[in-house]
């Protein structure tokens, strides 16, 4: 056990682990003063409002104006301030903003989730604020299915034809430094055109009771102390340490791997990731990492082969093959489970084996995200079992087997099936045989409370041991580390980011200018959003990517910063105000 | 008594109501805007992958055809799949009953034998300090709101003192197999008695009300000073001859709240982590989860319609002055 160990920490790659906070440090990347844009222009020159040419940041008065170019609602989509009341608020400052600095009429919408989606998804929008995380750390996620002109999520419709290259050429870019260049590149060109401004980098908290857990095991990753490395190396210091009791979101609902659910929401995407093996992992640094898979090489392009680790089992005891790992990938281009569509089904050509522990993918054409994207998230399911459960369930499709205590998840990762009660509580006994990521501890077990209040009092009495998450107030989660002497506050910069996202397609923000100045006044608000909504919990934001995700993060992407700026930017594009600070589109555009 | 027509009557009634309530909220559901999807996709999820799933729970199908086909189901007591969990939801909706009834029936039995003795009591009392001082309590714990009496009292109980748990209906690390061993067990009793209390501070207040009310006019009855002529003791007339004839109305009122608490008390199943039927009601009507969403409300009708004539039947039980459709 003592070499899987040490085996297991050569895998991980880590030096060191990362505890508390997380640092801040780092932004600065502004470039942005308003210079850059293509149609802005920091020009506007010093000098006062003499012979009747305006100013740095004094908007150009007009007087009899037409009604067709006056500006009409700007539409901005938000959720309710029930359902996360800072994001709901910092859309309404926002949009105060725009009106009472720009004279550009922004009205909050607030409206429940499913609501906000429909209507993004149909086009019916100006402005829409939610967060968005990369894909398993991968940036291609964020610059092909957000920005791409046909894109997966791009319901912006932004569109340029220099950016939808060099999206597309980075996935074929084998080599990292070159692929780094790309996006670097990809990202500057959303710097300028401005389809996305962010409001901050999501800095998450976590706590853990370090009583009963050695501090220098605890792992900090993308998802905070939610992570695969976290659980597998954490030592306990004691028999309370042995259990992991943890809270959850919402409980989970759905654990077939295959079904969109399994796989999506954290709830469900949690304990998939624990109880099956993948190829590859991303790492606390979200860099792709050896797992399952020793190593990998593209033979060209569009065909990469992996060798598999040996010694590893599934939890009913038989041997992961290679031929496990092919009948995974034909099993999901057979039937082409809806999950899969994008990462899988449209991505593989064919795979083959060679011998039990090789296995080579022809792609359909060069895919360097295969790696991250593919074998990082589709998991190893073991051909025995799954022929045997699509037999006897009688399920039209795979991914619409039922999972449940009567038919579990036998997989092969580091926790295996335990008792499932679903709608509050499901329990994972370690798979103390796993070939080289046994965890130090013994069980598992997600139980969710309903309250913020609850869970806060389940950590402070012991009831929990740490918590996966926090929805609650950071302020409050930091100072009740600070009471008690066995608990520890954990921070992490994660992969998402608050962002706003325009609607290229129409008015207003069919014009670039618009969206720069957009920007200019977002960025303006930030230090008011970061420090007064959300108690300094954030990160100033510039990219699309995160920091965290440093290999691929452009700290020196365009962005444009405060109100004079904004107005420059406007006045340079040719908007104009009337007496009473409306703005109104340039000459020869309206609204329609 | 009760006569043939009227029973046959009642039902036929009793079935065209529940086809209305089905038919109304088939439509009902479908009109609010957003729609399933966001709950039963990824949003990483491309178009074609989108539409597999649209398809595949038949929304792609005009809406003439989905409400035929879901009353075919209906009328086989097939209510569908969940499209959030994708699991059948007559299972989901029988496990969350399960864990609501062992909620809400413990507090109304409770509630409604406390409250009708307590009200027989202060309704006998009238007019001394002690009714006045049990009419101020009550009229207390009933105006205040059900939730913040739950949080104080798991602020106090749980928070504060440590002696009851935080919430949900077993211990952190309690593991049961089988719904005997839940609901049979002392880890769950000890998780009911939180809720229950609190369930109980506010539902006594209507039976007790109730009866007092009904016991004053009944005080005031001939026979009632017969029987103290016939030299009857305060308590033989208090429960034979008195509260006996008061209680009419509370078993109507006590029938209407079993089939209401199906619909379990969303504050308290959030307040206590209680994974019932309630809280999943909203949820599903949130996510617009259709199938799961009509199968608790239908659940919900069945019961109220039900138990609506199951009190009509146990009014003219009690009192055989009362004939249902006449003689």
């Amino acid at each position: 056990m003592e070499s899987n160990r040490r085996e297991f920490m050569r895998k991980m790659g880590l030096a060191g682990t990362t505890v508390g906070a997380v640092s801040l440090a780092g932004c600065g990347g502004n470039t942005g003063s308003g210079g850059d844009g293509s149609s802005g222009g920091g020009g506007g020159g010093g000098g006062g409002s003499d012979g009747g040419t305006p100013g740095t940041g004094e908007k150009v008065v007009e007087e009899g104006l037409p009604e067709e170019r006056m500006m009409g609602d700007v539409v901005h989509l938000s959720n309710t301030e029930r359902y996360y009341a800072a994001r709901y608020q910092a859309n309404r400052l926002v949009d105060r903003r725009h009106r009472e600095e720009l004279g550009v009429p922004a009205q909050t919408e607030p409206l429940e989730f499913t609501v906000v989606t429909e209507r993004e998804n149909n086009g019916e929008f100006d402005m829409v604020t939610y967060n968005w995380t990369a894909n398993n750390g991968e940036p291609d996620s964020v610059i092909v299915e957000r920005f791409h002109s046909e894109g997966t999520v791009n319901y912006g419709g932004f569109s340029d034809e220099e950016y939808d290259e060099l999206a597309m050429s980075q996935r074929a870019e084998t080599d990292e430094d070159a692929r780094q260049e790309q996006i670097h590149q990809a990202q500057e060109i959303i710097g300028e055109q401005r389809p996305e401004s962010q409001y901050l980098y999501n800095l998450n908290t976590f706590m853990i009771n370090t009583e009963r857990f050695e501090e220098d095991s605890i792992v900090v990753g993308g998802t905070g102390i939610r992570n695969i490395w976290h659980y597998t190396q954490v030592e306990p210091r004691n028999d309370e340490g042995s259990t992991i009791v943890t809270n959850n979101w919402d409980p989970s609902d759905q654990l077939n791997p295959l079904h969109a659910n399994g796989i999506g929401p954290s709830r469900n995407w949690t304990p998939t990731r624990f109880m099956h093996d993948f190829l590859v992992r991303p790492d606390p640094e979200l860099q792709a990492a050896p797992w399952a898979a020793t190593e990998w090489n593209w033979d060209d392009d569009s065909t990469v082969t992996f060798e598999l680790e040996e010694g590893m089992t599934f939890h009913d005891g038989e041997d992961v093959t290679a031929s496990d790992v092919k009948y995974t990938f034909d099993l999901i281009m057979e039937t082409e489970p809806p999950a899969y569509l994008n990462s899988v089904v449209q991505v593989v050509e064919s795979v083959e084996t060679d011998g039990d522990l090789t296995v080579t993918f022809n792609l359909q054409e060069p895919y360097v995200p295969f790696i991250l994207i593919t074998a990082g998230t589709t998991p190893i399911l073991p051909e025995h079992y799954w022929t045997e459960l699509i037999d006897q369930s009688g399920a039209e499709n795979p991914w619409q087997i039922n999972i449940s205590n009567e038919q579990p998840i036998v997989g092969s990762g580091p926790f295996q099936w335990g008792t499932w009660d679903q709608g509050s509580r499901f329990e994972m006994p370690a798979f103390e045989d796993h070939a080289f990521a046994a965890p130090n501890i013994e069980m598992r077990i997600q139980r969710p409370l309903s309250t913020r209040d609850a869970e806060r009092q389940a950590m402070i009495n012991g009831d929990y041991d740490q918590l996966d998450y926090w929805f609650g107030d950071l302020q409050q989660l930091k100072d009740t580390a600070g009471q008690h002497d066995h608990l520890t506050h954990v921070e992490s910069l994660g992969t998402g980011r608050q962002a706003t996202w325009v609607n290229c397609q129409r008015p207003p923000y069919d014009d670039v200018a618009m969206r720069q100045a957009t920007n200019a006044l977002t960025v303006g608000a930030q230090e008011t959003i970061i420090n007064e909504l959300y108690d300094g919990f954030g990160q100033e934001a510039i990219s699309p990517i995160n920091p965290s995700m440093s290999f691929w993060h452009n700290e020196e992407m365009t962005s444009f910063d405060g109100v004079d700026t904004a107005i420059e930017i406007l006045k340079d594009a040719g908007y104009v105000w009337d007496g009473d600070g409306n703005i109104y589109y340039p000459e020869g555009k309206t609204g329609k | 008594m009760v006569n043939k027509r009227y029973l046959v009557r009642r039902l036929f009634l009793m079935v065209l109501s529940l086809f209305t309530v089905i038919t109304v909220l088939f439509f009902l559901f479908r009109m609010v805007p957003g729609g399933p999807m966001a709950a039963i996709t990824s949003p990483r999820m491309n178009e074609a992958a989108r539409q597999a799933v649209i398809e595949q729970y038949g929304l792609n199908e005009p809406m003439w055809k989905q409400y035929l086909l879901y009353m075919v189901n209906v009328l086989q007591l097939d209510f569908g799949q969940s499209f959030y969990y994708g699991e059948s939801v007559s299972s989901l909706v029988a496990d969350r009953f399960l864990n609501t009834m062992s909620l809400m029936l413990t507090a109304f039995v409770i509630s409604y034998t406390v409250g009708t003795y307590l009200g027989a009591q202060l309704g006998w009392l009238r007019g001394t300090t002690k009714e006045r001082a049990g009419m101020l309590v009550v009229l207390l714990v009933r105006s205040t709101p059900v939730f913040w009496t739950g949080m104080i009292v798991l602020y106090l109980f749980s928070f504060q003192l440590d002696l009851f748990p935080l919430g949900g209906m077993r211990g952190f690390e309690a593991s049961y197999t089988t719904n005997a061993e839940k609901f049979l067990s002392l880890d769950f009793l000890y998780h009911l008695v939180l809720p229950v209390f609190t369930l109980c501070t506010f539902y006594t207040g209507l039976p007790l009300l109730l009866m007092r009310n009904n016991l004053l006019e009944v005080l005031s009855e001939d026979y009632i000073d017969t029987a103290r002529a016939k030299g009857l003791t305060d308590r033989r007339i208090l429960l034979r001859h008195a509260a006996r004839n008061a209680i009419l109305p509370v078993v109507t009122a006590f029938a209407i709240a079993i089939g209401f608490a199906v619909g379990g008390q969303v504050l308290i199943e959030t307040v206590y982590s209680w994974p019932g039927l309630g809280r999943e009601m909203v949820k599903a009507a949130l996510r617009s989860d259709y199938p799961l969403a009509q199968g608790a409300f239908v659940l919900l009708s069945i019961i109220v319609i039900t138990m609506n004539f199951v009190a009509d039947l146990t009014y003219s039980y009690l009192d055989p002055r009362v004939k249902l459709g006449g003689s």
